[in-house]
């Protein structure tokens, strides 16, 4: 993994091919490490039956990372071929779905921890939420009430609201390996948070035309983050795999 | 004098001491589980339980008091006599606990009569009392045995015997509520937080309700492969011991008897600390106390109190410090 993502810094940085061909392989980055993980937790998933109490957790997570595969794919195809991406489309709607998949495998997994009934009250008042603060991060921004601005700034508060129950489960799980995917999330939700806010108010645009190397390192901790959540899926499918002992 | 099984086993015969050393090592090299009563002149009376082919215990009943008697010595007493009368019942190992209870807590059971379609609201009523309990059910033609671990705990142990036809677990549930012989008696044993065989078999109850409670927690959170895997793991640890204790669905079968309490004592801890490192190495220490905990608040006093007596809180005492 830390081979791919020295790999992937090396491109970005040097550029050793062809401009198509390096502009290819930074835009694969993305889907392919989004894939890792997909495969990975599809790995884990296929380990439970569905008479498993933790079955819906893993079956969501899975489609939820699925649907962040189509929507990354999406995104690198029209970007590659297109050289501009369209501020709301398809990806969007793919990554939304995942969001709402991965909500979903979240409250699975709360209420299997925590045995706590009425859950879906508190999903639907994050959801609520979270539109709340979108249209008030959006109104204090003084920005128009466009999908465009709306999307943009939904990102990073889902993100947050992802961290915020990861961190719970990370810190219930505490050195227990079940933590491991949900740490995985976490790096996720964080890096995706601070690329997702620094895209919505447009400074990444401002560093990345001024060549900071700021913009090299959010673009890089994306990848990472998806590298180390398939870091996170692949340590629980060996410990399914193999047990506690032995996937030390 | 102690009559169990009876109406299963009628047949007596007679033998010389010879002759019983000789059919003691025939049980040996069979893997037998039996009770052997053997029946001397003036009411005397010596009891074995052997559990696959080993004699575990010996009973010395002089028609007034049972006395346990060192295995050393069996020698000793069966050489004193030179014949009796032999009667060997057939069994499987999870009777000798139930028959071990009967034959320690003489005279203490209250006995009632009964009828067989009403066994199982006779059950399910006694299962809510506090105390934990044994339940003895006798036919003129069948006998049948369940431990009530109080506190609404499910009955556990379920025995039951019939023609030479010896049954457990579910087998033995049915059989108890159907069987064809309408009139029965039913003996209750209740707990005697003094007696010897009460202290283990209050520790025994606690240990697999509170060993199964975190296993079923645990499958609850990793699913049914993990489980198996931590199932084959601590049933390797009994097996490398000898101990006939298995770990199968979540749930104990534990029909090892042990020589000494803290013989039992000593391999509860062994297998409760496994549990605990490897169930907190998956589901973390705060989520396994956590479990603890309610486990343990569940068990109700008199096992809560075996468990606390014989030091198996002290193996778990780490996890549990996790908790504020």
């Amino acid at each position: 993994m830390l081979a791919l993502l020295a790999g992937y810094l090396y491109v970005y940085q040097i550029g050793p091919f062809s401009d198509t061909w390096n502009s290819l392989l930074i835009e694969l980055a993305d889907p392919f490490t989004a894939l890792l993980g997909a495969v990975m937790v599809t790995g884990v998933l296929l380990h439970y039956r569905r008479a498993d109490k933790p079955y819906p957790v893993w079956l969501f997570f899975t489609l939820g990372m699925w649907f962040w595969v189509l929507a990354e794919s999406t995104w690198s195809y029209i970007d590659f071929s297109s050289g501009a991406t369209p501020s709301v489309g398809l990806p969007d709607v793919f990554w939304f779905i995942g969001y709402g998949l991965l909500g979903l495998a979240l409250v699975y997994q709360y209420s299997l921890v925590f045995r706590t009934k009425g859950l879906w009250w508190m999903v639907l008042a994050s959801w609520a939420g979270i539109v709340i603060v979108d249209l008030a991060l959006v109104w204090l921004g003084g920005l128009q009430f466009s999908p465009e601005n709306l999307v943009n700034y939904a990102y990073p508060l889902l993100d947050f609201g992802l961290c915020l129950a990861s961190i719970r489960l990370f810190m219930t799980f505490g050195a227990g390996k079940l933590s491991r995917p949900w740490i995985g999330l976490l790096v996720m939700g964080i890096s995706d948070a601070v690329f997702a806010w620094v895209q919505a108010n447009g400074q990444y645009q401002v560093w990345s035309n001024a060549g900071m190397w700021l913009s090299t390192f959010m673009d890089t901790s994306y990848v990472a983050a998806y590298l180390i959540l398939a870091f996170g899926f692949l340590l629980q499918y060996l410990l399914l795999r193999y047990g506690p002992e032995e996937a030390r | 004098m102690i009559s169990l099984f009876d109406g299963v086993y009628p047949t007596k015969r007679s033998v010389s001491a010879n002759q019983l050393q000789l059919m003691l090592k025939l049980f040996k090299q069979d893997l037998m589980s039996s009770l052997v009563e053997i029946s001397y002149l003036q009411g005397e009376q010596v009891l074995l339980f052997l559990s696959e082919g080993k004699i575990t215990c010996v009973y010395h009943n002089t028609g007034d008091t049972v006395v346990r008697y060192p295995l050393a010595d069996l020698n000793i007493l069966l050489d004193g006599h030179p014949e009796g009368q032999i009667r060997v019942c057939g069994l499987t190992p999870s009777f000798l606990r139930a028959i071990k209870t009967v034959v320690e807590q003489p005279g203490r059971s209250s006995t009632y009569p009964s009828k067989t379609p009403a066994l199982p609201s006779i059950i399910e009523q006694n299962q809510a009392r506090p105390q934990p309990a044994l339940l003895h059910f006798r036919w003129p033609r069948a006998e049948g045995f369940v431990f009530l671990p109080g506190n609404n705990f499910s009955p556990r142990q379920y025995t039951f015997m019939s023609e030479g036809q010896a049954s457990d677990s579910a087998a033995a549930v049915s059989m108890i509520s159907r069987w064809s012989e309408s009139d029965c008696t039913v003996s209750e044993y209740p707990n005697d937080p003094e007696s010897d065989i009460w202290k283990e078999n209050t520790l025994q109850l606690g240990f697999s309700l509170l060993v199964e409670q975190i296993m079923h927690r645990h499958e609850e959170l990793v699913g049914h492969l993990l489980s198996r895997k931590l199932e084959d793991n601590l049933n390797r640890l009994t097996n490398s011991q000898s101990w006939s204790i298995s770990i199968a669905g979540s749930s104990v079968d534990d029909v090892q008897v042990f020589d000494a309490l803290s013989d039992a004592a000593a391999a509860y801890r062994t297998i409760l600390e496994a549990t605990a490192r490897q169930v907190s190495a998956v589901i973390g220490a705060r989520l396994l106390a956590e479990t603890i905990e309610a486990g343990l608040e569940s068990l109700g006093e008199p096992l809560r109190e075996a468990l606390q007596k014989n030091d198996l809180l002290t193996v778990i005492a780490p996890v549990r410090g996790v908790l504020p």
